[in-house]
């Protein structure tokens, strides 16, 4: 189980990143009508404990957002984050609406759901499809609280990903957000291995 | 009941047939299509809903039963299943995917407010599986929709009446200014000497000028501070300075109830985190409380000391206590421990809960004890600051 | 066959590894010039005749657009492809303004055999 990526191979996910997000972007800036500016996306081995800690010092407070599980050759969990104070307002620029109050969130926890949904499922199909595999994605769960109860751990927190990570934000509106991907050691053989066949072809 | 005992004769795997049932009968709609798209399982409740039996619906596909979902999403994320994806499609963004109707009491028929889920499921021969659910929003809809009206309207409300508080106030409290100021300089006999009797009417209607003057500034108060707009300055304090002017202040109140202050200072020049006006009120409330329910020619004791970061000033009274009733609602606008009580020796109940909005803001604390010899603690805790 | 001369842009050195590499199998004796970043691209064409530029837009340095325009006024002749990740109308639209042909990434052979076309 190697846990070092070569620098081909992280220039070869960051630019499977990159065209994923450029997807998700594309979708969420019709949805808001507003450019959505990606930061380069971060791609390295890491512990979730170490993800923790990074949105912990990134980001006063807690987080909201959706959690999708995925398996198959890409075998672990998506997530679409926010600033849990920003998370109402996202889905009152996504439904152009005014909505919401403090607490009643029901509705709205239903409709961050849907938005996770179309957004990461256009993130793990572009990068199942850029490596020619198939996978299954579970049904979007809304989240909220700390990063240490936001980050998918059950626990395990020395247990090591690989972390495909891309900030974003909205030009207009003050929203920052993240997707992050986190898969398992065991799914990143399979992934390593199509990369490895790809550059080996180029030459 | 004896669990262990009856467990060998109950079976501890459930018949495969019993989810069948499960699905058949749930109060949601259930949907399998199979890999060619085609219906396969089609529950009671998709048959009461949609007016279409499941002898009907299999073999179909769902776009021959309902040919107003072409080019929807709920068709997309059907097709995305078979490659994997898993699909929410929330009330809030998709009124209703599926022509769906239930009859309202009176036999009008409305459409259903839906949420889907849509999932993919691949057998143990291969084959892939959709599956659909169906839930009915409408009822949760319309309530929260309620809920915000109903939230939107109490907001509405509350703005009224704060400036209706704030117009009234202001509108009693310049004519009383007024009447306090004239019935100042009779008393101090500015337009001419007055005889004792007339004196003592004259004196009655001031004390009770001032009297409302007080409860017409409380008010104010509370309403700033409810309203987000009372100012705070929060800087150093020299404590013990802030505590002699305090007892200055409020020496002839005491003298009133022939209660004598006294400080005790341990520590020497202490500062805090305080804003100096603020606390002054909270000190001079505590110090009249203390008086009014004091015993006569006892003494009130300003104790300060140190407790673990915060510097704690305790106010000591002589009186009776806090009775446990009065526990409960000490700190709540316009309690008083006995209205009648009250009313003798003066105030207006609002006092404590100004002091605890104010303590607060200051990031402090404000606890009361009863004295084991007798007599009521009130303890305010503020933040050191150290030069 | 006329020897053509390609300047390719862009921050990932497995993408222009990808485009030389289909260049290669599709036009063998065409000229493939490469930079990591704007700046580059720049300071290696001074001395050169470039045909057709492929670029990408989010790069460090200046962006592909902005430079597709610095190279439109000096080879007034080539022929533009912006391939690209971001694929937010915004760029697209800023790219028809700029008279710059707009290709989705991922990079495919079908692609860049398009791109090749517009020079032939």
């Amino acid at each position: 189980m190697s846990i070092y990526l070569n620098p081909l191979q992280e220039d070869f996910l960051t630019e499977l990143m990159n065209i994923a997000m450029g997807l998700a972007a594309s979708a969420m800036s019709e949805m808001i009508n507003d450019e959505v500016s990606l930061s380069v996306p971060k791609v390295s081995f890491v512990s979730r404990q170490e993800v923790i800690t990074q949105f912990f010092s990134q980001v006063d407070g807690d987080l909201a957002g959706v959690s999708q599980k995925v398996s198959g050759a890409l075998a672990g969990e998506l997530l679409l984050l926010f600033p849990s104070n920003k998370s109402l307002a996202v889905v009152e620029l996504m439904m152009q609406d005014t909505v919401s109050l403090e607490g009643m969130a029901g509705l709205e926890q239903e409709a961050l759901c849907e938005i996770g949904n179309i957004l990461l499922n256009a993130v793990i199909s572009s990068l199942a499809d850029n490596i020619n595999e198939s996978f299954v994605s579970s049904l979007p769960v809304y989240i909220c609280g700390s990063s240490s109860h936001v980050i998918p751990n059950n626990g395990l927190t020395n247990e090591s990903v690989l972390l495909l990570q891309v900030d974003f934000s909205f030009s207009k509106k003050s929203v920052s957000g993240y997707v992050v991907i986190l898969l398992n050691v065991d799914s990143v053989d399979v992934l390593l291995a199509k990369m490895d066949a790809r550059l080996a072809s180029l030459g | 009941m004896n669990i262990s005992a009856t467990a060998a004769d109950h079976p501890m795997k459930i018949d495969d047939s019993l989810f069948r049932v499960a699905f058949e009968t749930s109060d949601y709609g259930v949907i399998f299509l199979n890999s060619a798209q085609r219906v396969v399982f089609w529950n009671d409740w998709m048959a009461a809903k949609s007016k279409i039996e499941a002898d009907m619906a299999l073999g179909q596909s769902l776009l021959e039963l309902f040919p107003e979902i072409a080019g929807k999403r709920i068709s997309g994320a059907i097709i995305r299943a078979y490659s994997g994806a898993s699909t929410i499609l929330s009330s809030v963004l998709n009124k209703a995917p599926f022509p769906l109707y239930n009859r309202k009491d009176n036999g009008e028929l409305y459409i259903l407010l839906q949420s889907v889920s849509v999932r993919p499921f691949t057998s143990s021969e291969g084959e892939t599986f959709c599956m659909l659910q169906i839930n009915d929003m409408t009822a949760i809809i319309k309530r929260d929709a309620l809920l915000k009206e109903y939230v939107e309207k109490a907001q509405g409300l509350s703005k009224l009446k704060s400036e209706f508080i704030s117009t009234v106030s202001h509108e009693l409290r310049t004519p009383l200014t007024s009447i306090n100021g004239s019935l100042t300089l009779l008393s101090n006999g500015v337009v001419g000497n007055l005889e004792v009797d007339v004196k003592s009417l004259v004196d009655i209607a001031l004390n009770n000028t001032s009297r409302l003057i007080l409860l017409i500034n409380d008010i104010l108060d509370i309403e700033k501070i409810e309203a987000g707009r009372l100012d705070f300055s929060i800087g150093a304090v020299l404590l013990p300075k802030l505590i002699s002017q305090s007892i200055e202040c409020n020496k002839p109140y005491g003298d009133k109830f022939q209660v004598s202050y006294k400080m005790i200072n341990p520590a020497g020049d202490v500062n805090v985190l305080a804003d100096m006006d603020r606390l002054m009120q909270v000190m001079n409330n505590l110090l009249s409380n203390a008086a009014k329910f004091s015993q006569a020619n006892s003494q009130v004791e300003i104790i300060i000391s140190r407790r673990d970061e915060f510097i704690r000033v305790t106010v000591k009274d002589n009186g009776a206590g806090i009775s446990e009733a009065f526990k409960e609602r000490i700190f709540e606008k316009f309690s008083q421990a006995d209205a009648s009580d009250e009313r003798e020796k003066g105030g207006t109940g609002l006092g404590l809960s100004i002091c605890k909005h104010i303590m607060d803001r200051m990031s402090g604390k404000i606890s009361y004890s009863n004295n084991p010899e007798g007599g009521a603690s009130f303890h305010i805790d503020l933040k050191e600051i150290v030069s | 066959m006329n020897k053509k001369t390609i300047l390719v842009v862009d921050d990932s050195k497995v993408s222009r590894m990808l485009i030389k590499c289909i260049i290669n199998d599709v036009e063998p004796n065409w000229i493939i010039v490469e930079s990591a970043n704007g700046d580059e691209a720049l300071k290696v064409t001074e001395s050169l005749e470039i045909d057709l530029m492929i670029l990408d837009y989010n790069m460090p340095g200046i962006d592909g657009l902005t430079l597709a325009k610095e190279l439109k006024e000096r080879f007034p002749d080539s022929s533009i492809s912006l391939l690209t990740a971001n694929i937010q109308s915004a760029t697209e639209n800023k790219a028809r303004d700029l008279g710059v042909d707009f290709v989705k990434k991922p990079i495919t052979e079908e692609k860049i055999k398009g791109i090749l076309a517009r020079v032939k």
